[in-house]
């Protein structure tokens, strides 16, 4: 039924464009011969201001015209006539004629926040009527920026919304709203995309979407029940508008650049360096046969560029928006490079006066061409005495005397490693007005998705600068393919009724029941020793290739369920002051087991808008002041199936003879009690605007604790592995957030507006099961660095204090210390006094989560011309620079300060230690400072309206925009700005990092 | 207000056939679950069994760590590697610098507690199966054969450890049995999965069986265990059922025993059967471990536990023992290649070398290397042993000249009982060097402290008799589980 519905709309729209279009002129501009009498006037803003290109039609007609630069305009029309003035960012007005000759009309922004429509889960309401808390964000300033993903411009927009992004194409960044919510369980938000939900909204083209509104407590998100621990995230993409036709048109061309790149030790310093800490000539002259600095090898200046095309509309009953987007992103890395097409189809069509059907068709392929992050980490090592290419075109490697970890060139050129996919998201939805106030919706949603690749590293070999081989090389080609498949369908069936009792009391109820299921299968195929190949993309599997001993894996995908749902929710609000709104969400989930796969999830909230009270109105300053309050729960459920179910693990393979035996085996333990998570969620916030809302501002105090989270609880290894994973532990976060915005506009030629926001979290754990903590983050020379455990924030530093530097053996011999230690060597505190230096010893020193984060943003408007600029602010947090504690045993490089400063018994530092081969312990000398400034992102534009000499372009923006150009930081790293794992971010290691780009966009409309 | 009741009527009824399926929230299992396993004997006990197996391939079993705490602690052996490379704690396990959180010992005792999990899971998944009694038996008794030896390897690390007997299916089972118990009752449990093992086991395998023990690696097993309880009486006659089956000899070239010809020769008892085709499944990292530290064509692995210069010295000028041990740097191999003289290391282990030409190869980190648990050879060193010990000096040479005769030496004449001791010692040396017995067999004589300590190394009698308990086990057990003496 929906494909034919499609197939017919599809054909429609195909007719109107193909054969008709100038059915679609700009409506106001073709005079009409029916002519009465000439109307004259001036249009003016609140302050006075006359406003130039108001567009003035008269209704029911295409008769029309536009305003002046001073304002004025004249249309003739006839007596009866309706006039209707309107100008985006304001209020239109519709005016009788009558017997009126000159009219005055003033235009009133629209950008009162009374009115302010929001986006909710399963509607929209006003969003002075809602006791939650949420921001709204507008397209377009998610599409005024060069992301891919939409969330990645939220950063410093939205108070309570933490963002980290990578500089990785393609990738999506970490979302935190109002802390980090679990230890093992989910903590991105629940995004939910024209009502349908999701986990991954990379396939949403931004200048798709028409605003994004971020729900952060319980009261608004308890509607999800189970899923909205982490707050929830509504996307709303763009219908058909309902009175022009137009076509807009955006691109984008930019650079992206590595900033804040390490100094590292050229081959003088590198020689010397090693050379010391082997206490032997490791690197002598004749090893060093060129000079490589390896950052300057692997990356480049990237180009980075975005087109958008759409097309929206209306005809008759018909409501259309199409449109189609490329999006390249290349990475700084060399050959490193994101890709996306987007096309989506989003239509309307009124049946009847109460019934209308709608469906929308989003479909995005993608082709990403990946590189090892670790390359980062193998350039920072790597040894800068060779040449990246011989002069022979061969790649070039250290001495075999030297031995050092290869050539990251080589690595980069060799790994050939693609991935592209297809995403179809698809909505399918009628609405019933049954009678006034009182409707019914259902819809259904349906996602598919392919996912694509292949890894192959060819044969190669190094050679050094003599042509003997070097230590690097691959000779064992493997060619692995993967084909995933993701099916997904969700079935929502709403009712709303909206009802008034008396005057002073509103009602609006809304109960629905939602199914839904996400199912799918990973394969892979691996074989060995394959040839290279002509065409990875055109290869075909020959599935009977014995020869390469392929293997062939079939997974069900990691988070397949079947989930039910009902939920109902009362809207309630008295004499326009007082508000009850209440939820309630009833959840199961297929991936708990049976006996606890059921739960309720209610919500309530309360407000009171004190601004509506009689004795407020004489104070004129307010527009509005609101005072709300929520409480609920809301539970967390992400966790991969099965786990309550004690199951054998497969492929643990072995011969028995010559014959190959896939073992399976039980290989730990399960709890078959386990259950999601559940949040209480307590907010307590006001809004206020003031003086027209030249001043706005919303503060709000919030608690959310998670009890029976996720926790493996680990024991002892005595043959059932080494962990339980079950619900034992409390995650508490609290804050204080803010938001405050001035906007004034002067005159027609002048506006300014100032956003500022920021966020207190405060995260704790407590009561984590028998009291053991969980360690993470691994270092990769051994040791791990952060630790999650009672009275600690999640995945906090636990390190070795140190205290100085050994001077001599004297002292070494005096004081506790670990093998092999000698003069130049940190002075590991023996903190428990035990004489021995071990894990006792260790200690918390901050974590990764920010106290603090702020955002700031100026915009003006002069003239035809804007600018804008935004600044983020992260404080009080720690970042472990591991990189600087990579190097042990090989001939690693160092950073040029490392080397330059390094103790000698010449140069007795009693900060920077000696050279060394040893693997460092995790020590406070590696944790520095996370806090930073940086301008996220400066915009100049320049904007026509009504270019007449190309007669039909309505609007044309040029302009030109830096994102990330300046960070203020007093991290020494690449990047203090570092997503991962909640339990081990912040240590920079594999970390792509964020580039800074500059571009030029152009925006027209037609 | 009214309501239009056959709209309420349309809209309750879709809503209810969406609500109505009662199974809808059932998510049939994906992978297979314990009872098709347990369904299907025929493929079930074989994926079962073959499980445990699998464990032996691990990296924290038989690998890294292994070869650190079996064989770089020895004199035999020295960390090799380059000097600057610590090999993670291999340069502590050398000089007997050691603590309880070096992460080797961890590795082991992880790695043998998983072997025994896996080998309790198997034990009661083959009783719960409908197999004829014959079949059963068999499975179980290999069960308990690879239970005993994972145990073994834990014993001669740790002294007594936790007895695990059974599975355990929570966490509070879990925390009930951490607790070690005494080393004799871990001797008594392992004799008696092996007694129990040996009744059940087959006499031979078929090549299609290749890997899994018989009735004789049960007993030549159990030889070694009487053999380190001093119970010289049972040790002997396990050793004599070996010999008087005289299903095994040894091969006539020493150096054949760790070659891919001689995997499951006449000299095999038992032995891991590792798979280097593709897709190949071998003991992870243990030829690479051990491989020449070269580059490009010369480089077979990282160079650790190479043979000492006291190995080296102890060999009797013309003992062919030598060339079947220790790799030479700079000299043309058996399969003619010619090895870089210019290696960071003098020897190498030559009985974890696989040669890329002559053998099979084609994954260095998944070698073909079988690893020999028990050979015929190292049964003539127990009959010799024990037989000394029980008076028989005679018996004793007779045995250690069979050896010595393979290896190309005149046999030794006639001794005391102390001096026999001793020559059969050292026989024991170079017969069974780099073969992970060297450490143990030390400290099970006694003489470790004394041989350690010539060599230079901080061995402390009475603490390092045993391993310390990994620091981490204690920790996650609450302190429950204790350490060793003097750690």
């Amino acid at each position: 039924m929906k494909i034919i519905f499609t197939i017919i709309l599809s054909i429609t729209f195909y007719n109107l464009f193909a054969s008709n279009t100038t059915n679609f002129p700009p409506p106001y501009f073709i005079s009409h011969s029916n002519i009465d009498k000439t109307v004259t006037g001036i249009v003016t803003d609140e302050n006075g201001a006359p406003l130039e290109f108001v567009s003035i039609g008269v209704k029911g007609t295409n008769n029309g015209t536009y305003s002046d630069e001073s304002g004025k305009f004249s249309i003739s029309v006839p007596d009866n006539a309706i006039l209707v003035f309107s100008y985006v960012g304001y209020e239109s007005v519709e005016i009788s004629v009558n017997n009126q000759n000159n009219l005055n009309i003033k235009m009133v922004s629209n950008v009162k926040l009374l009115d302010q429509v929001v986006v909710i889960g399963y509607g929209t309401a006003k969003r002075i009527d809602l006791t939650g808390s949420s921001n709204k964000i507008k397209g377009a300033e998610l599409a005024a920026v060069p992301y891919l993903t939409a969330t990645q411009s939220l950063q410093g927009k939205a108070a309570g919304v933490q963002i980290t992004n990578s500089g990785a194409p393609g990738s999506a960044p970490n979302v935190r709203i109002r802390g980090t919510g679990s230890i093992l369980g989910g903590v991105d938000p629940l995004y939910v995309v024209d009502g349908i939900i999701t986990d991954d909204i990379r396939n949403i083209n931004a200048s798709d979407i028409v605003s994004m509104d971020i729900l952060k407590d319980a009261s608004s998100t308890a509607i999800y029940g189970a899923r909205a621990a982490n707050g929830v995230i509504l996307i709303t993409t763009k219908s058909g508008s309902s009175d022009k036709f137009s076509v807009n048109y955006n691109t984008q061309l930019g650079m992206r650049l590595l900033t804040n790149s390490v100094k590292m030790a050229e081959p003088g310093y590198y020689a010397l360096y090693s050379n010391e800490a082997a206490d032997f000539p490791a690197v002598t002259l004749k090893d060093i046969t060129g000079s490589t600095s390896w950052y300057n090898q692997i990356t480049r200046p990237a180009l980075f560029q975005n087109h958008n095309l759409s097309v929206t509309g209306k005809v008759n009953k018909y409501k259309f928006y199409v449109s189609a987007g490329y999006v390249q992103e290349n990475g700084i890395l060399i050959d490193n490079n994101y890709s996306r097409i987007n096309i989506r189809l989003n239509h309307e069509y009124a049946i009847t006066s109460k019934f209308t059907i709608g469906n929308t068709l989003a479909a995005s392929r993608y082709v990403s061409n990946n590189k090892p992050y670790s390359l980062f980490t193998s350039s920072y090592i790597a040894a800068p005495i060779f040449n990246a290419v011989n002069p022979d075109g061969t790649y070039g490697s250290t001495s075999n005397v030297v031995n050092n970890v290869g050539n990251p060139y080589a690595t980069l050129k060799t790994t050939n490693d693609r991935s592209y996919g297809n995403r179809y998201q698809s909505t399918f939805w009628g609405e019933y007005k049954i009678l006034k106030g009182l409707s019914f919706k259902s819809q259904i949603g349906v996602n598919l998705e392919h996912n694509n690749g292949w890894v192959y590293i060819p044969e190669y070999y190094t050679y050094q600068a003599d042509k003997t081989l070097g230590g690097q090389k691959n000779e064992i080609p493997d060619l692995t393919f993967m084909r995933d498949t993701i099916y997904q369908w969700v079935w929502d069936n709403v009712i709303n009724y909206e009802f008034n009792i008396g005057k002073a009391q509103n009602f609006k109820v809304a109960v629905g029941h939602t199914a839904e299921r996400r199912d799918g299968w990973k394969n892979r195929s691996v074989l060995n020793n394959y040839p290279t190949p002509n065409n990875l993309d055109n290869f075909r599997l020959n599935l009977a290739d014995t020869i390469h001993g392929q293997q062939n894996f079939r997974d069900p995908i990691d988070n397949y369920f079947r989930r039910e749902s009902f939920f109902a929710r009362l809207n309630y609000k008295l004499q326009d002051k007082y508000l009850l709104n209440a939820t309630f969400r009833r959840d199961a989930n297929s991936n708990f087991p049976a006996s606890n796969r059921w739960g309720n999830f209610p919500s309530i909230g309360i407000g009171w808008i004190a601004s509506n009270e009689s004795f407020m109105k004489n104070i004129k300053a307010f527009d509005e002041l609101k005072i709300r309050a929520s409480y609920g729960l809301v539970g967390n459920d992400v966790i991969r199936p099965g786990q309550f179910d004690l199951r054998p693990t497969q492929r643990l393979f072995t011969y028995f003879g010559t014959d190959r035996v896939d073992g399976a085996i039980v290989t730990g333990i399960v709890d078959p009690n386990l259950k999601w998570e559940v949040v209480k969620e307590f907010d307590l916030g006001v809004e206020f605007s003031l003086w027209n809302n030249m001043i706005s501002g919303e503060i709000d105090y919030y608690n959310k604790s998670a009890s029976d989270a996720l926790y493996t609880i680990p024991y002892a290894s005595i043959g059932f592995g080494n962990s339980l994973l079950t619900n034992a532990a409390t995650v508490k976060n609290s804050g204080i957030e803010a938001a405050l915005s001035w906007n004034h506009r002067y005159n027609k030629n002048l506006s300014q507006t100032v956003k500022f926001n920021f966020t207190l979290n405060q995260n704790k754990v407590t009561d984590v099961g028998l009291g053991r903590a969980l360690n993470f983050g691994s270092l990769g020379n051994g040791w791990t660095a952060t630790q999650t455990l009672s009275g600690q924030p999640i995945g906090s530093f636990w390190v070795f204090k140190t205290d100085g530097i050994f001077q001599s053996d004297e002292e070494i011999k005096n004081y506790p210390h670990v093998i092999n230690t000698k003069p130049g060597d940190f002075k590991i505190v023996d903190v428990n006094g035990d004489k021995i230096i071990d894990n006792l010893d260790r200690g918390f020193v901050g974590s990764y989560l920010p106290k603090f984060y702020t955002g700031l943003s100026y915009g003006l408007v002069w003239k035809k011309f804007d600018f804008n600029i935004d600044l983020f602010g992260n404080f009080g947090n720690k970042v472990y620079n591991a990189k600087k504690g990579l190097r042990f045993g090989s001939n690693y490089n160092v950073e040029y300060a490392v080397a330059a400063n390094r103790w000698t018994p010449q140069n007795k530092s009693n900060i920077n230690p000696r050279a060394s081969n040893v693997t460092p312990y995790p020590i406070d000398y590696f944790i520095e400072s996370g806090t930073f400034i940086r301008v996220n992102n400066i915009t100049v534009g320049y904007n026509m309206e009504k270019i007449k000499f190309l007669g039909s372009i309505d609007k044309l923006r040029v302009y030109a925009s830096a994102q990330n150009p300046f960070i203020y930081t007093p991290y020494t790293g690449f990047t203090p700005e570092l997503p991962g794992n909640q339990n081990e971010a912040g240590i920079e290691l594999n970390i792509y990092p964020v580039s800074a780009t500059f571009l030029i966009g152009l925006n027209a409309q037609f | 207000m009214k309501f239009n009741f056959k709209y309420i009527a349309i809209i309750t009824s879709i809503i209810t056939i969406t609500a109505c399926s009662k199974n809808f929230l059932e998510e049939p299992p994906r992978t297979v679950t314990i009872k098709d396993l347990i369904d299907n004997p025929a493929t079930g006990a074989d994926r079962i069994l073959g499980a445990v197996y699998n464990k032996m391939f691990d990296w924290n079993i038989h690998s890294f760590a292994w070869i650190g705490v079996s064989s770089i602690t020895s004199d035999e052996a020295d960390k090799g590697s380059t000097p600057g490379d610590g090999g993670t704690d291999k340069i502590e396990l050398d000089g007997w610098l050691i603590s309880p959180s070096n992460l080797s010992f961890n590795d082991v005792w992880e790695g043998n507690f998983d072997g025994i999990g896996r080998s309790n899971y198997a034990i009661q998944f083959f009783n719960q199966m409908d197999m004829a009694e014959a079949t059963k038996n068999r499975y179980v008794g290999e069960a308990k054969f690879l239970r005993a030896y994972f145990y073994w390897n834990l014993l001669r690390c740790y002294g007594g450890v936790p007895k695990i007997d059974k599975v355990l299916a929570s966490q509070a089972d879990i925390e009930a049995y951490s607790v070690r118990a005494p080393a004799s009752e871990i001797y008594a449990f392992i004799e008696s999965d092996l007694t129990d093992a040996m009744a059940k086991l087959p006499m031979t395998v078929t090549s299609k069986e290749y890997g899994r023990p018989t009735k004789f690696s049960a007993q030549a097993f159990l030889a070694k265990l009487y053999l380190y309880q001093k119970n010289w009486g049972l040790s002997k006659s396990m050793v004599d059922g070996i010999i008087n089956s005289n299903q095994y000899d040894l091969l006539p070239e020493y150096a054949d025993i760790w070659r891919e010809k001689g995997e499951f020769g006449k000299e095999s008892i038992w032995e891991i059967n590792a798979i280097g085709t593709n897709p190949p499944i071998g003991i992870t990292g243990y030829t690479e471990v051990q491989g020449m530290r070269g580059s490009g064509l010369d480089d077979y692995g990282w160079g650790f536990n190479v043979p000492s210069q006291d190995l080296i010295n102890a060999y009797e000028p013309g003992d062919k023992r030598k060339e079947g041990t220790v790799l030479e740097r700079g000299k043309v191999l058996w399969d003619g290649y010619q090895s870089n003289p210019n290696l960071p290391n003098p020897y190498y282990n030559y009985k974890a070398y696989v040669s890329k030409t002559a053998e099979t190869y084609f994954d260095r980190g998944q070698s073909n290397k079988n690893l020999r648990i028990f050979k015929y050879g190292e049964m003539l060193l127990i009959k010799a042993e024990v037989e000394n010990e029980l008076g028989d000096t005679t018996a004793a040479k007779v045995a250690i000249n069979k050896l010595r005769a393979r290896a190309g030496l005149g046999p030794i004449i006639a001794e005391s009982k102390d001096k026999m001791r001793e020559k059969i010692y050292h026989e024991r040396l170079v017969e069974m060097a780099m073969e992970h017995d060297r450490t143990f067999d030390l400290r099970r004589t006694g003489r470790a402290g004394e041989v350690l300590r010539k060599q230079g190394k901080a061995y402390v009698d009475g603490k390092h008799d045993l391993f310390p308990i990994p620091q981490r086990q204690i920790d996650l057990s609450g302190g429950k589980i204790t350490q060793n003496p003097n750690y």
